[in-house]
């Protein structure tokens, strides 16, 4: 049978079902297809699941009433039923055992976000035990804070064996220039490195140490 | 307080214990499957057995369950957040919209953005020589969904039940099958079997019924597309025994289904014999009628659907009028589940926790009789006739959802999307009647009568 005449809606590759951000106004489960539920990150979109026929999605918004916390996209062509918000909160109201089964889904994708956690966390530290070179380090550090951290332009500095000068160990950016080198007392980095204390500056550009 | 306390030790169900279900239609399996997904939630193991002697994987009428088969948008969903997903192989068309039919013309209704949210199925395995066809039944892919949550089924028919030692103990052909801590009747309305629990003396009485028709016409998949597309064709037309008539697509099939207050033979040839039902078919040498049957239709829930270990389900209590008999069937599937596994199997917890959702069932077919009363006069007289037409053809150019009064009342009554209950201060507004009798009175003087 044509997929036109099946359960559903269509849906083609790379078709975007929401936002990361939009206002949530349905839940989906899925017919037939997959789908890619993506974060964006600095560095660029991170895939967090790849949701299959059967999988409900979506739902988060309809209960912490928050925007979309992903962007869902169809891989490959897919079909898609939607249920919607006001649709569904009656029904709960009437039965309120209807959100077992979201428990459950929710529940699962805890579970195995706390696996995935604990996973990343050992990784992370053997990486870095097996990281004997300063500058992947410095990279790996680097790379984390750019994803919390929505920036243009970053670097790592550390100060020579001599203490008189910081060179840039991972940079990135437009200004990045992983040659240079500032004497010590130089700008925001010197200031920090003098005093010992970490320092949030909104806006470089109106510090006049930059 | 001697029965308080015998119904809190004598009325939960222990583990191990026997539920029998009569009936493995969608109101038996959906209390299996429930009940069986619930006791496992707390850690609890019953003896569920479906007693069906039918075989819905066979076609033609050996596995059939005689309906229209259109699942309706709201239990589509609802199993869908269930984790009851119907597969593709169940599915024989997506609806996206319903097509009516007048005397005086037609008008689409449609989901937003053409959604198929309603599927149309077939119950057995579909008219004979559909098999080749390689889909599922829904009674079918339900009663494997009970079987794989732990049901097992025995494919016999119950004819007596007698109780021995306050339980009741299930017969088939004189032989002793079991004694059961529940007995479930799921039987619906179209077999002997309500004689059976009449004959307890508990006070329960066959539902109230009326003979409906349905008609299996077959026809190339080309020309059911072509003719019928991905819309359910409705016809409201002012005879006075019809209420109304639906054309249902799957695959090479088109379901008819006429429903009304007692159907026969003679007046489904008179339909298929009208010329607006001739113009929404293909040329008759491009269809063939396959089979036809008057099954019966429950419009009356009976008073009293429970007693110590006997509860019922689906068409065989209450159900919805005239729409989404396979919702109602979820809902008192699922209410006599959680009843029994939650709190016990007494005619006292059966009436605390199962009675008000078959009352709010039986109260709602009120709202629906109403609805009904207003829909025959517009159908019966050809100037409201016209103004329906008028007013829902230009609700469709409107873009705002919420002014489409008209418009949602017709889906929501049809769709079985909404209950009547949710219906019925739609039909009350004010700016619907207003533009009801405006285009009413358009039609009058236009004389188009
Ligand atoms: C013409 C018509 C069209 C309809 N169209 C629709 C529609 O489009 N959509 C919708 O939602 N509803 C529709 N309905 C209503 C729907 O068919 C019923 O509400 C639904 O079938 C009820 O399910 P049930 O399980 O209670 O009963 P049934 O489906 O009747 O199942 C009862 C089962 O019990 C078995 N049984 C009976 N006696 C015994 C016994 N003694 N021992 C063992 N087994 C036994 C039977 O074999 C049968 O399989 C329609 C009804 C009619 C009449």
């Amino acid at each position: 049978m044509k997929e036109g005449e099946l359960l559903g809606r269509s849906y083609s590759n790379g078709e975007i079902i929401f936002r990361e951000g939009e206002k949530g106004e349905a839940m989906y489960v899925i017919q037939a297809g997959k789908v890619k539920i993506t974060k964006s990150t600095a560095s660029g979109d991170v895939t967090i699941a790849t949701l299959e026929s059967g999988d409900i999605f979506g739902e988060m918004s309809l209960f912490d009433r928050l925007p979309r916390s992903a962007t869902a996209t169809v891989y490959g062509d897919a079909r898609i039923l939607s249920i919607d918000k006001k649709k569904l909160f009656a029904s709960i109201d009437k039965d309120p055992t209807l959100v077992f089964k979201i428990l459950e889904t929710m529940s699962k994708r805890i579970r195995r976000l706390n696996e995935d956690f604990t996973a990343l966390k050992k990784n992370r530290s053997g990486i870095l035990k097996i990281s004997f070179s300063v500058e992947d380090t410095c990279n790996m550090i680097l790379e984390e804070a750019r994803n919390l951290i929505k920036a243009d332009n970053g670097s790592v500095m550390l100060l020579t064996d001599d203490e008189k000068s910081l060179s840039i160990k991972a940079a990135f950016g437009t200004e990045a220039d992983s040659k240079l080198k500032l004497a010590v007392w130089d700008g925001i980095a010197g200031d920090v490195i003098r005093i010992g204390r970490a320092e949030l500056v909104n806006n470089v550009t109106m510090d006049s140490r930059f | 307080m001697h029965r308080d306390n015998e119904v809190a030790n004598a009325f939960a169900l222990r583990d191990g214990s026997n539920i029998a279900v009569i009936g493995g239609g969608p109101a038996g399996s959906f209390f299996s499957i429930f009940a069986l997904k619930m006791a496992r939630m707390l850690d609890r193991e019953f003896n569920i057995t479906i007693f069906e002697p039918k075989d819905f994987t066979q076609d033609g009428p050996r596995g059939c369950n005689r309906c229209g088969g259109i699942i309706s948008e709201l239990l589509v969903q609802t199993l869908a957040v269930e984790g009851i997903n119907l597969p593709d192989s169940v599915i024989r068309k997506g609806i996206h919209s319903y097509k009516l039919h007048t005397n005086h013309g037609h008008v689409y209704i449609a989901t937003p953005d053409f959604e198929r949210t309603i599927a149309t199925v077939y119950r057995g395995g579909g008219p004979k020589g559909m098999m080749k066809e390689g889909k599922e039944s829904f009674d079918n892919f339900l009663l494997t969904q009970a079987v794989k949550e732990g049901a097992v089924h025995e494919s016999l028919r119950i004819d007596r039940i007698e109780y021995k030692n306050k339980r009741p103990v299930l017969f088939s052909r004189n032989d002793e099958i079991m004694e059961a801590g529940l007995v479930v009747g799921a039987f619906g309305v179209n077999s002997t079997t309500a004689k059976i629990f009449e004959d307890l003396g508990f006070g329960y009485k066959e539902p109230s019924t009326v003979t409906a028709a349905i008609v299996e016409i077959h026809m190339s998949k080309d020309i059911v597309l072509k003719y019928f597309g991905n819309s359910i064709h409705l016809f409201l037309l002012p005879d006075r025994g019809i209420k109304f008539a639906a054309m249902i697509p799957k695959g090479s099939y088109v379901t008819l289904c006429i429903l009304g207050q007692n159907i026969s033979a003679g007046i489904v040839n008179d339909f298929l014999n009208k010329p607006v039902v001739k113009g929404v078919l293909p040329k008759t040498s491009s269809y063939s009628i396959e089979c036809r049957c008057l099954p019966k239709m429950n419009i009356r829930a009976p008073k009293r659907p429970f007693a110590d270990r006997l509860v019922m389900c689906g068409d065989a209590g209450s159900t919805r009028l005239f729409k989404d008999g396979l919702g109602a069937a979820y809902l008192m599937g699922k209410a006599a589940a959680k009843t029994a596994v939650f709190q016990g199997v007494s005619k006292e917890h059966f009436q605390k926790d199962y009675h008000p959702v078959y009352r709010s069932i039986v109260i709602d077919n009120y709202y629906g009789k109403y609805l009904y009363a207003i829909i025959d006069i517009c159908r019966g007289n050809s100037i409201l006739t016209k103004g329906m037409l008028s007013v829902v053809r230009k609700e469709q150019d409107i873009f705002f959802d919420r002014r489409k009064i008209l418009s949602s009342i017709l889906w929501d009554m049809f769709t079985g999307n909404e209950r009547y209950r949710n219906i019925f201060p739609k039909a009350l507004d004010l700016r619907t009647h207003l533009s009801l009798w405006k285009e009413s009175a358009k039609a009058l003087v236009k004389g188009e009568i």
